[in-house]
């Protein structure tokens, strides 16, 4: 059977991506790790605090696996390409850049979410847990908004180690001095400075949603905000990618 | 690229989610007097204990079980089943021992005298609303992470087994 000169390449990218055992190893342990889900629920007499724990990144392990994967396709596969030069290989290649660079995309950052997705979905459909679709939508947007500023880091700074610290830095700044400004205003009852803050981390909102505040409104516009920021980042990783030069 | 890999590891990762089930206790301790309302979820098996303390008090509670009405007598424990479970007062039956203040009339030798005199009876009050409030335990005692573990063991055995067969024919026939 001949495939298409695309699909040829996206299969050599995604190949390289997921060699033998990590599908294997990956796919299982993100579903078996959606325990927490059940054990938060039952915790939380069967509310929705209890569910949106259990979807705070770093506690819900699946999400911080799916992550951690998109982090490590990004920087030390796609990063270490154009650090060493292999990107050549993939550009040399007779279908146009942005091409490869949406194969690319979607196999570091839309796979891994893909993966996280269907498991958890399997898993909340087994365990009879209906989850909010704001609460799935919240988690997609964070993802996309923390791994596009990795992609542009990559894309900007080239090496490894730098990529690592800066995204570190700048994505864990975000989400705890968010959530630290968040906790704080939220004690303080102040809605307008929140409207700002929403974006750095919505789940902290959520949780105060779940103790019984209103804070809906807040939320949306957060990942509004989440998503535009990374519309602009990919936007302009793919700039960056088209006038790449090595 | 090799699929049995990949489905032999998820069905055991389906058998092991069938199999497990957390068994620490969890209690949930509420107090209520207008009404009660909890979610169960079909993985969740524990008991609903009712209780007021109150001696002198006897309560009824009107049970709503996925609109099914019962009446349950305090002190009660049930067996929670999925559903919704709202609990609301039914009636309310207390004795009061009340001083009741009585014209007495009495004969003497000077002729008939009234004389008030205290005397203690106990009046039966029946009301609607609850004057203490009902002490409400949710026990779950077991949380299975699947609503039907039978079928998710058949589901992840069935995978193992597709995924040993398909092991065993990528091994021997490449």
């Amino acid at each position: 059977m001949r495939y298409s000169r695309s699909f040829q390449v996206f299969r050599m990218i995604f190949r390289e991506r997921y060699r033998e055992p990590t599908l294997e190893l990956v796919l299982p342990t993100m579903l078996v790790a959606n325990i927490f889900l059940n054990a938060y629920y039952e915790r939380s007499g069967f509310q929705l605090l209890g569910i949106v724990l259990a979807f705070v990144p770093i506690i819900s392990v699946s999400e911080t696996l799916a992550f951690a994967i998109g982090f490590r396709n990004i920087v030390y596969v796609t990063g270490d390409h154009i650090y060493k030069g292999g990107i050549i290989s993939f550009i040399t290649t007779p279908i146009s850049r942005s091409k490869i660079f949406l194969y690319i995309y979607i196999s570091d950052v839309i796979i891994p979410l893909i993966f996280w997705l269907l498991t958890t979905l399997a898993y909340a459909t087994m365990a009879g847990i209906s989850i909010p679709p704001l609460v799935l939508l919240t988690f997609i947007v964070g993802y996309f908004f923390s791994e596009n500023i990795i992609f542009t880091l990559t894309l900007t700074l080239r090496s490894p180690g730098i990529i690592t610290l800066a995204s570190l830095f700048v994505i864990g700044g975000i989400f705890i001095f968010g959530g630290i400004g968040l906790y704080y205003l939220l004690l303080k009852r102040s809605i307008e400075e929140l409207y700002l803050l929403s974006f750095m981390n919505p789940y902290l909102l959520w949780i105060g949603q779940a103790e019984g505040g209103k804070f809906m409104p807040i939320i949306i516009s957060g990942i509004t905000a989440d998503a535009l920021i990374a519309i602009a980042l990919f936007v302009s990783s793919f700039m960056i990618f088209r006038r790449l030069e090595l | 690229m090799k699929l049995s890999g990949l489905i032999i590891a998820l069905g055991i990762a389906l058998l092991s989610l069938a199999l497990t089930s957390i068994n620490a206790t969890v209690t949930l301790t509420n107090t209520f007097t207008n009404s009660y309302s909890i979610y169960i979820p079909g993985t969740a098996i524990g008991t609903l204990q009712l209780s007021q303390n109150a001696t002198n008090i006897t309560t009824y509670l009107l049970v709503i079980h996925n609109g099914e009405r019962e009446f349950v007598k305090l002190p009660a424990t049930l067996y929670l089943s999925p559903g919704n479970w709202t609990l609301m007062p039914y009636n309310e039956t207390y004795y009061q021992i009340v001083n009741k203040v009585e014209n007495v009339t009495e004969k003497t030798n000077c002729g008939n005298v009234t004389v008030q005199k205290v005397i203690k009876v106990s009046v039966e009050n029946v009301t609607n609303k609850l004057t203490s409030p009902v002490i409400v335990k949710v026990n779950i005692y077991r949380m299975y992470l699947v609503r039907d573990p039978g079928l998710i063991e058949v589901i992840g055995i069935s995978t193992l087994i597709i995924g040993i067969a398909l092991f065993v024919v990528e091994r021997f026939h490449s």
